[in-house]
Formats: structure tokens, sequence, C-alpha cells
């Protein structure tokens, strides 16, 4: 009956566009099954919980620099002076019903998009899943991450509460620092000098309007290449660079795909129900003159405030003009680092001479290089990350903050040496490890695309299917230390979240 | 049986995901409102990946890859058709449609200007000799006002929302302070002021030690002295606070005796030239 009706709905539809190869086709997509190649599907749901709670907000959300004096209910609040985009956060927060729900929301999901973001974006490192034919996809994707953080900046700046000017007033001074335009940019951008009447209305329209649009259309892009290339694999019985393993799209992944969202959508819906985050009316409204200690802007732009926190006093004065100590942690050091994640692929691309299409993942041990620089790499943002706290972090150990900023400064340096050489050692010794079974390389079409074997440690061999080499204790002891990597990676970001502002002077 | 778990969860879900709808309508508690949210979608996906690993086909499957590579023959046939109308035989008219762009997107670039006003010279602000100082609520600060080891906030009249004016009064303990040369006039009565806007990203300076005499900024942590001229002594800042000089009228009345030393703030690329 229901067959009936869908096969005559979907034949007017095919004499008319022809859907039914396409639709045919579609359905029968194969997805690997790797728990792994969810995180970017997380990152996806976030975005459209953000939008579907976005939109939500902004019904009640006045975004306006207008100056008007509080008589509402919340009587700590009563008779202070403040813009209406913090007076209409504040009444959205407190009197609409479920408000405060929705507004809490779209707090924890921006958090969960940008951490959905970097593990998809440290599984694509580590698996190699970035190489030939998808580098492109790569840089979509780094781009993807910079307009997340960007977004998410712009969305704390909104409500005009005290944190949230802050870090504007932060932003302004780092546009400020730019040689020889900043005077101009800053005032260009923020409309006047800070804090201008147009800056709430002018960031809200970047938030949702601008941003969003170009994270949809490249998001698009993102999941059209996914689409045209098909996914990555890991090695496996079956499995090579010329046919993909998996199960279908229709119904075992749809039904997966959903059970995903949902998962999402009930997480942050406990954390928003549950966990308050960034109680604004608690903050009070935003005055020149005001600061707060202990104030932590949301962990993704820990890294800059940690940058900054860290960096030593270098000013410059060349021929009679100035560069401010701000403009090496807070421009060049972002600047490079998305400059280094876009080339990436293609400097790797480089230097090993592998120009070969890659369908099949990498173990992470099985490149040591690689798997230690990108440890390394996340090493160094997590000191800076945890900088970005180092005078509560000097207040509970109880010690001056000196000693904290300097042993700091030591561990950016040391610790993420440490940990690429102490990685490239453990790689080292898994590699070779026989943990999966691997197809050798026989079948005639895999002959024009074997393995490269310029780079590979000598000690990796394609394992022989007949002799079977014993899956020794350490392949299972690798995959516990893989196991305790992702918890403990996990727990620092859980804590990271946990990190709140609190309200101080 | 898997049918029974499966069934059980969506069920679940029903019956807590109405709880939704009940608690908005009756109190609109946000801490029920997500619990009955979240955990009603938490079970319906459950079921979901029951269902999905239980009742579904289950791989492997395998497809193809495809391959992108054209043949030689796929990429003549491209090129003849890219050189269908032998545009590239057509300069002048190529450089000139080039201009049109160029010219036209300069137009379109230039409209940015519209977005602010020309920058205000950051040399200066409002401050300037015989000013009174007053505290958040405007009232005049008197010499009285305040004793050894107290700070205020302090404003030029009716500019409290300045961001480039507030400044930070402090009484020294008598004999700490060591003026600056040209600045020993500056401290009368052992109360030194200071602009309130870090020299390093502009937040405001709020933090005072009573024991080290320092003043500290909540966001990045630079220290300054407040005894000897704001210089740091710790932290991101590299350059000092800017100092107000000071007079007091013969009523006990607190005044500016002139705008800051330099520019206060975060410095700029022609900070050097206006603080020569």
């Amino acid at each position: 009956m229901t067959g009936r009706r869908i096969s005559r709905a979907n034949a007017a539809l095919d004499e008319r566009l022809g859907s039914q190869k396409f639709l045919k086709k579609a359905l029968d997509h194969i997805f690997p099954d790797n728990w792994s190649f969810m995180l970017g599907e997380i990152a996806a749901y976030c975005f459209l919980i953000l939008v579907i709670t976005g939109v939500w907000l902004a019904f009640f959300f006045d975004p306006s620099d207008s100056m008007v004096v509080y008589h509402g209910p919340y009587a700590p609040l009563h008779e202070q002076t403040m813009n209406l985009a913090y007076q209409s956060t504040v009444n959205l927060s407190l009197e609409v019903r479920a408000g405060l729900l929705i507004r809490q929301i779209h707090h924890w999901t921006a958090d969960l998009f940008v951490t959905a973001i970097v593990c998809h974006l440290a599984r694509i490192f580590f698996t190699g899943a970035f190489r030939k034919p998808r580098e492109l996809n790569w840089v979509v994707g780094v781009t993807l991450l910079l307009l997340a953080i960007f977004n998410g900046f712009t969305g704390y700046s909104l409500p005009g509460d005290l944190m949230s000017g802050l870090g504007l007033r932060i932003a302004y001074s780092i546009a400020l620092s730019i040689p020889w335009a900043g005077n101009w940019l800053a005032y260009l951008f923020f409309g006047g000098q800070f804090p201008s009447s147009e800056l709430t209305h002018r960031i809200f329209i970047l938030h949702v309007f601008v941003a969003p649009l170009l994270i949809f259309g490249l998001l698009g892009i993102h999941l059209a290449l996914i689409w045209r290339q098909k996914h990555t694999q890991f090695p496996g019985e079956g499995r090579s660079e010329r046919k993909l393993v998996g199960s279908h799209l229709y119904p075992t992944y749809a039904f997966r795909s959903i059970a995903l969202l949902l998962i999402v959508a009930g997480v942050v819906s406990l954390l928003g129900g549950l966990v308050q985050i960034n109680p604004i009316w608690e903050y009070g409204p935003y005055h020149p003159y005001l600061a707060s200690s202990f104030a932590q802007p949301d962990w993704y732009t820990g890294w800059l405030e940690g940058s900054l926190r860290l960096m030593p006093p270098w000013r410059l004065h060349l021929f009679g003009w100035t560069v401010s100590e701000v403009f090496w942690p807070a421009v060049v050091l972002p600047l490079g680092t998305f400059l280094l994640l876009w080339i990436y692929p293609f400097v790797e691309r480089w230097w090993t001479g592998d120009h070969l299409y890659h369908n099949l993942l990498d173990r992470p041990r099985d490149r040591p290089g690689r798997t230690a620089l990108g440890v390394a790499g996340l090493t160094f943002y997590f000191v800076l990350t945890v900088a970005g706290a180092q005078d509560v972090l000097g207040f509970y150990l109880d010690i001056q903050q000196p000693p904290v900023t300097f042993a700091l400064r030591g561990l950016l340096i040391g610790l993420p040496l440490l940990a690429g050489a102490v990685t490239w050692k453990i790689c080292r010794d898994l590699a070779g490890t026989p943990g999966v079974k691997v197809s050798p390389p026989v079948e005639s079409a895999d002959k024009v695309m074997p393995p490269p074997t310029r780079y590979l440690p000598d000690r990796v061999a394609w394992q022989d299917p007949e002799t079977g080499i014993p899956a020794a204790g350490s392949s299972a002891w690798a995959r516990k230390a893989a196991t305790v990597g992702t918890a403990v990676t996990l727990g620092a970001l859980a804590a990271s979240w946990a990190r709140r502002g609190r309200r101080a002077g | 049986m898997k049918r029974t778990a499966i069934f059980l969860c969506f069920a679940g879900s029903a019956v807590v995901g109405s709880g939704l709808a009940v608690t908005y309508w009756v109190n609109g508690d946000t801490a029920i409102e997500g619990a009955c949210l979240g955990a009603s979608l938490l079970l319906a996906a459950v079921g979901l990946v029951l269902w999905s690993h239980h009742l579904l086909p289950n791989g492997p499957y395998s497809e193809e890859y495809p391959d992108f590579r054209s043949t030689p023959v796929q990429e003549a046939e491209l090129l003849a058709t890219v050189d269908r109308g032998e545009l590239g035989r057509r300069r002048l008219l190529l450089v000139s449609l080039g201009a049109v762009g160029l010219s036209v997107g300069a137009g379109a670039l230039s409209t940015l200007r519209s977005l602010g006003p020309p920058p205000r010279t950051l040399a200066s602000t409002v401050w300037k000799y015989k000013l009174p100082l007053v505290d958040s609520d405007g009232r005049p600060i008197k010499v009285g006002d305040l004793p050894v080891g107290a700070v205020a906030s302090v404003f030029p009249p009716g500019h409290l929302e300045d961001p480039s004016v507030p400044a930070v009064l402090i009484r020294l303990p008598p004999g700490t302070n060591h003026p600056l040369p040209g600045r020993e006039t500056w401290a009368p009565n052992d109360l030194i002021c200071y602009s309130k806007v870090c020299s390093h990203a502009g937040c405001p300076v709020n933090l005072y030690d009573h024991q080290t005499l320092a003043l500290q900024c909540p966001c990045h942590q630079s220290t300054f002295a407040a005894t000897d001229g704001a210089k740091p002594i710790f932290g991101p800042a590299a350059g000092s606070l800017a100092q107000l000089p000071l007079s007091i009228d013969l009523d006990g009345t607190l005044r500016s005796a002139g705008d800051f030393s330099q520019p206060p703030g975060p410095v700029f690329w022609h900070y050097d030239s206006h603080n020569a």
C-alpha cells in the first residue's frame, strides 16, 4: 500500500526530473564502518541546531547599543544603565518562557560545534585523510573551523554584558595593533572608536547572516566533495585503494545518522537545561571602566587569551613607528596557525614526494613523523589554552603569578618537543606490529597505485595473509593507549568548558 | 526480543518527550524542560541505533572508488571546446574588459569607507587643565576623601562612558613615591593618578595590591608599579600607564593639571610621533 503510493509519487517526479536513477544511486551509497567518521557529522548537526535555536533567539534579541535604564523584574540590575542588547538578553533569559533553555542550548552547542570540528580535524590529520585527492576538502574544512571560531566569538560578543564588552575591547586593541592600517581598520570594522553605537548591530549581521551563510555554503561544498570522492577507509579485509567496503546509506546509515542527530540534540538539551552557561545577568552590563577577575572566554578562544598572557613584552620602535606587543600573539600567531593548517597537505606532498591517490587511511603509528608533529602541535595549543587561565591556575595552586607564567612559557616550548619525541618513539616501536589484516596489493588495478614506500619506515610491510603474523599483545596495548589518550583529550576539553568566569569587581 | 527493546525505547521517548510540553504550559522550569527534551531524544536515539544494528542489513557491502583521471582523448576534446570562439586572440578586448572589472571593483570596494568615521586622533583625551576629578556617580573628589591606601576610579565630569578617559586615583603611603623627572609636582599629598586603560590590550586596570603598591590588569595580568610612574613590572605590557598631573584647590577639590603624560591605552602605529 505504502509502497504503491511512494512509487506513484516517485513516478510523477521521475517523469519530470529523472530522479529515480539518482535516488537509487544515492540510497545505495556506501559508508565505511568506523566511529571516527562520525565526528564531522556531529559538527554538521551542531550547525543545524545552532541555526534553529539561533532563529528562535533572534525573535527576542534586540541588537542595539541604545542606552536604557533597567526597570525589569530582576532586582539586582535595577536603575542600572545598559544597552538594549543586554536588556533584551536578560529579558529573554529570565522572562520569556523556555528562553533560557534555548539560549543555553545555543551556547552549549556552539562550544560542542568547535569541539567536534577540532576532533574531526585531528582524525583527518592523524590518519592522512587529507592526501590526494582530498587536499581541497581539507582547505574547505580548515576554513570552516576559522568561521566557526569567528562566529562563536561574535555570538559571545553580542549580549553587551561585561565579559562580551571586555572581549570586544581586546579585539579592538588587536585591530589597532596592525601596522600602518590598524587605526583605519579598527574604525571601519567597529564603526568608530570602541564602543561605538554601531557595534552590536554590525556584529549581529556578521553573526546571524554573513558567517552562517559562508558556513552553509562551504559545508555544502564539503559534503559534495565527500559525495563525489567517497569516504576514505581504514585498511582491512577486502578493502583496497579501489574498493570501498561498508554499509548502505539506506536504511542502515540513514538510521544511524538520524540517531546521531538525536544524540547530539539530546546531549545539548540536557546541558542547556541542567548546566548553567554564561549567566550574563550576574556579570552585569558593560561599562568601559569596569572589569572582572578570572574572566574566561569560551574554550576555543582560550589559546589566543593564553598567547596574549604568555607573550613577553616585545614592543618594536621602527623609524618613528610603533608595533604593539599584542601584534605578535594576537595577529601573527593566529594568521600563522591557519596558514600552516591550510598549506599542510601540500607541504607534506612536497616533503614526501607522494603524488599517489590515497583512499586507504594510515594508522597514525605507521607515520611517526606526521603523528609526532600533530601531537606536538596539539600540545602547543593545549598549553596556550591552559595559559589562558593562568591567574586561576596560580590562585588554586596557591602560587604567585610570575612563577606560573615563567613555567608555562617553558612548557610552551618544552612540552610539545617532549610530547613529539615520545610520540615518535612510541610510533616507531609500534609500527610493524600487525594490528589489522591488510589485503596485499594483488589486484591488477592496485598495481598502478601501490602504497608509497619512499617514506615508510622499513619495518612496515604488507602483511602476508598466508602466514598471518600473530597479533602480539602489543596491539591490544596500543588500542588501550589510544583509548586512554582519547579519554584524556575529552576530559581536558570538558575541564576547559568548566572554566567559567566569576565576577569580582 | 530486540523489537520489544526498541519499542520500549520509542514508547519511553514519547512519554518523556510529552513532559516538555507539559512543563512548558505548567511552569516553564528550565531544568525539567531540558531534562525531558534531552532524555526523550536520547531514548529515541538508542532505539534507532538498536534498530540499525539488529534489524537492518549490515555490511560488508562494497563499491568501486571512482577514477577521476580523464583519457587523453577526453582532454583533447575539452581543449577544443575551450578554444571555441578563439577568445585568447582578442587581447585588446580582454584587457579593456579587465579594466572594467578593476575600475568597478575599486569603486565597489571604496564604498566600504562608509563603514566608519575617519579615525579620531588618539593622541589626546578630553582631560585638560583644571577639570575636577569626579567619581562614577559624578561627585567631585576632595583631598580628604581618600585615606592612605585607598583607590578610586575618577573621570572628567560628564564623560563616564568615554573609553579613553577613566583614571585610577591612589593615595600612596607617604614618601613612597619616586616621581619621574619632570613629574615632581604631579602627585600632591601622595595622591597619584594613572590612566585606567591598560597599555597592553586596553582592559581597565582595576586591581590594586596594598602591599606591593602595584596596579594589575585582570585581563592579562600586566602589573605596574604605582610608585614609579606605573612602569610595567610583570606581564605582557611593554609600556607604562599614562599619568595624569594633579593639583589641589584651596577648598580641597582635586583637579587635573593637564592631559595624560602620553596617549592612554594600547599603542598604535603612529604612537611614537604623538609621544615625541
